[in-house]
């Protein structure tokens, strides 16, 4: 299954393209909102809350306590009174997006909270779909649908996808759930400007917002082959716009003396137990290229990571292009090297090592991973390494 | 064809109404209780009302699809309880695995309906559609040995819509009102097989309300063997 099918299947189930007119502004939610029983809104809830009833028994929700527990734990502290009025749902899927359904569920990728460098930067993503929520801008749309129904295109949501692979099938239910209306950029400039002011009222450091988009826009840069990587960025104002406008905002607020605040800390903690699995679901389902921008971002933040350097080596060697293996071999060096890198970075060693004919190289760094790891499930495959070394 | 023309009979009468069903029978379907009480759950039934706008959007309306969900429940409940048999219902779904269940009917259900219109080439004519022996967990919670599940999407015509139908017909357009599809299951659970199945489509019924309510029901569950 190629990305650009993924891409494809993803922007088929965004039930709306709307072309119609601006949207009548809605008065915000009070805290605690349900919309009445005869309502449209009601019927949009009770949409949601199906579906949600259905992300509830989703195999790839993240049922970890702790993890949701922080996750949650931000959402209140930005939502302030509205904190019991959204849900969090972490879904295990390695690609960037956040989204958030008319009824305040809020689902959010493991692919984000993978890319974000800290706190801060997780902040104003959540508080942007918080925002969505605020200004219950799924209502405004569905409106517009009703409205100018003449100006868009209905596309039926069909699980075909479900039996071919799973994670299209995934999606086609998000579309169909959360993605229920694609906001439309006039509301996503909304959402940032919004998000912005609930993120900095929070002390989250204003240029970490400027420096997520400049991030995603320069993964985006690394993969010809997807433009639109997800629904949260295809649907949202153009990374570039959007950097520009938040780093205006946040050379304006930065100026005013605050002890701005980026918690690399919490989020790394949070994520500590989970991210050598997302990274390799991301090596598995992402650009190499795009992985390797991200990669080299972070380390730039934290230069002595061996986990970061592990996973560095080892897209170097899955992309295998001039000059890659000796990078690998550099790479899985430092891991172990800087002494916190995974034992697996030795068996990296010995296979590049091996790749590059250096026998001896190879041998040591395969004996010290079986010394390591004598357990290691791949020890039969490490011998016959070795027996024709 | 003979379903094709139907369904073209009710698109050229879609303003005065009708009303089909089309029953299935499992093969070899025997009833066989193995408690001395005949326990049959209704399971929540997976039901959305809305109404069909003027641009051919269906709004979902959640009082309506309260309400209807309220007449069917207990309306199947009444038939079924006529026949002796206990009934359990299973209003809110006990557990992720018991709404699981319900989903998979959804989607098999849906191929079993559109076997009934179209027959699936492949598929041949035994009715022999399962939801698998995952539908144990159910028999042994609830102690039941068969479930009844039934899924209803209904849409009801806007004025908006209604009087575009009508200025459509005027020139001789057919354009389609609100319209009742429905499919119930008599699930075996101890193989999760399929034992009875009905397809109802109509133009005319109504589940907002009490009294139609139940003739939908009486329709959907004429010829149950129980």
């Amino acid at each position: 299954m190629s990305r650009r099918t993924l891409a494809l299947a993803v922007s088929a189930v965004l039930v709306f393209t709307t072309v119609g007119p601006a949207f009548a502004d809605q008065p915000p939610v009070p805290p605690g909102y349900r919309p009445p029983a005869d309502s449209d809104e009601a019927g949009l809830w009770m949409q949601s809350d199906e579906a949600e009833r259905r992300i509830q028994t989703l195999p790839q929700l993240v049922r970890d306590e702790a993890l949701n527990a922080y996750v949650k734990g931000l959402v209140c502290k930005l939502a302030g009174d509205y904190c019991r009025d959204i849900r969090v749902y972490i879904l295990d899927v390695p690609m960037f997006n956040a989204s958030m359904a008319p009824n305040g569920m809020l689902i959010l990728y493991t692919g984000t909270l993978l890319r974000c460098d800290n706190e801060a930067q997780l902040a104003f993503v959540l508080a942007h779909e918080i925002a969505h929520f605020k200004k219950r801008h799924a209502l405004d749309q569905w409106r517009n649908a009703i409205n100018t129904s003449g100006a868009i295109a209905v596309l039926a949501v069909v699980s075909a996808g479900a039996g071919v692979f799973g994670l299209i099938g995934l999606m086609a239910e998000l579309g169909a759930a959360a993605g229920f209306v694609s906001y439309s950029r006039d509301q996503e400039r909304e959402a940032d400007a919004v998000g912005f002011d609930i993120a900095t009222a929070q002390d989250y450091d204003p240029h970490e917002a400027a420096a997520l988009w400049t991030d995603l826009s320069a993964e985006d840069a690394a993969d010809p082959a997807v433009r639109n990587r997800s629904t949260f960025l295809s649907s949202h104002p153009q990374s570039k716009e959007r950097m520009q406008t938040m780093l205006a905002k946040a050379d304006v607020l930065a100026s005013t003396a605050k002890d701005w605040k980026t918690d690399p800390d919490d989020l790394n903690h949070a994520t500590e137990p989970y991210r050598a699995q997302w990274y390799a679901e991301v090596m598995e389902f992402e650009n190499s290229n795009a992985l390797l921008t991200v990669l080299n971002r972070k380390i730039a933040r934290a230069p002595h990571s061996g986990e970061l350097q592990y996973f560095l080596a080892e897209a170097y060697r899955r992309r295998n292009e001039g000059g890659d293996i000796e990078k690998s071999r550099q790479a899985y060096q430092t891991a172990i090297d800087d002494g916190n890198g995974p034992v697996a970075a030795y068996k990296g060693l010995g296979i590049v090592a091996m790749k590059a004919g250096d026998k001896t190289a190879a041998r040591s760094a395969f004996d010290q991973y079986l010394a390591l790891s004598p357990q290691a499930n791949d020890r039969a495959m490490i011998e016959y390494y070795c027996s024709r070394l | 064809m003979k379903i094709a023309r139907l369904a073209g009979i009710c698109l050229s009468v879609a303003l005065s109404g009708c009303t089909f069903t089309h029953e299935e029978k499992a093969v070899n379907a025997s009833f066989d209780f193995t408690a001395k009480v005949k326990r049959v759950i209704v399971v929540d039934p997976d039901v959305s009302l809305g109404e069909l706008t003027a641009g051919g959007l269906v709004e979902a309306r959640a009082d309506w699809t309260a309400a209807a969900k309220g007449f069917i429940v207990a309306d199947v409940a009444t038939i079924l309880a006529a026949k002796n048999i206990d009934v359990v219902k299973a209003d809110k779904p006990s557990s992720d695995h018991e709404n699981q269940i319900i989903k998979l009917h959804d989607v098999v259900g849906q191929e079993a309906s559109l076997h009934t219109l179209i027959r699936l080439p492949n598929k041949g004519d035994a009715f022999d559609w399962t939801l698998g022996p995952g539908t144990n967990e159910l028999r042994d919670q609830y102690g039941a040995d068969y479930a009844v599940f039934i899924y209803v999407r209904d849409s009801y015509t806007t004025a908006g819509r209604a009087a575009m139908m009508i200025g459509a017909a005027m020139l001789g357009i057919g354009i389609q009102g609100g319209s009742q599809a429905a499919f119930i299951s008599l699930v075996d659970l101890r193989t999760g097989n399929i034992v009875w199945f009905n397809r109802l489509g109509s133009t005319n019924g109504d589940l907002r309300t009490d009294a139609p309510a139940r003739d939908v029901v009486n329709n959907l569950l004429e010829g149950i063997p129980l």
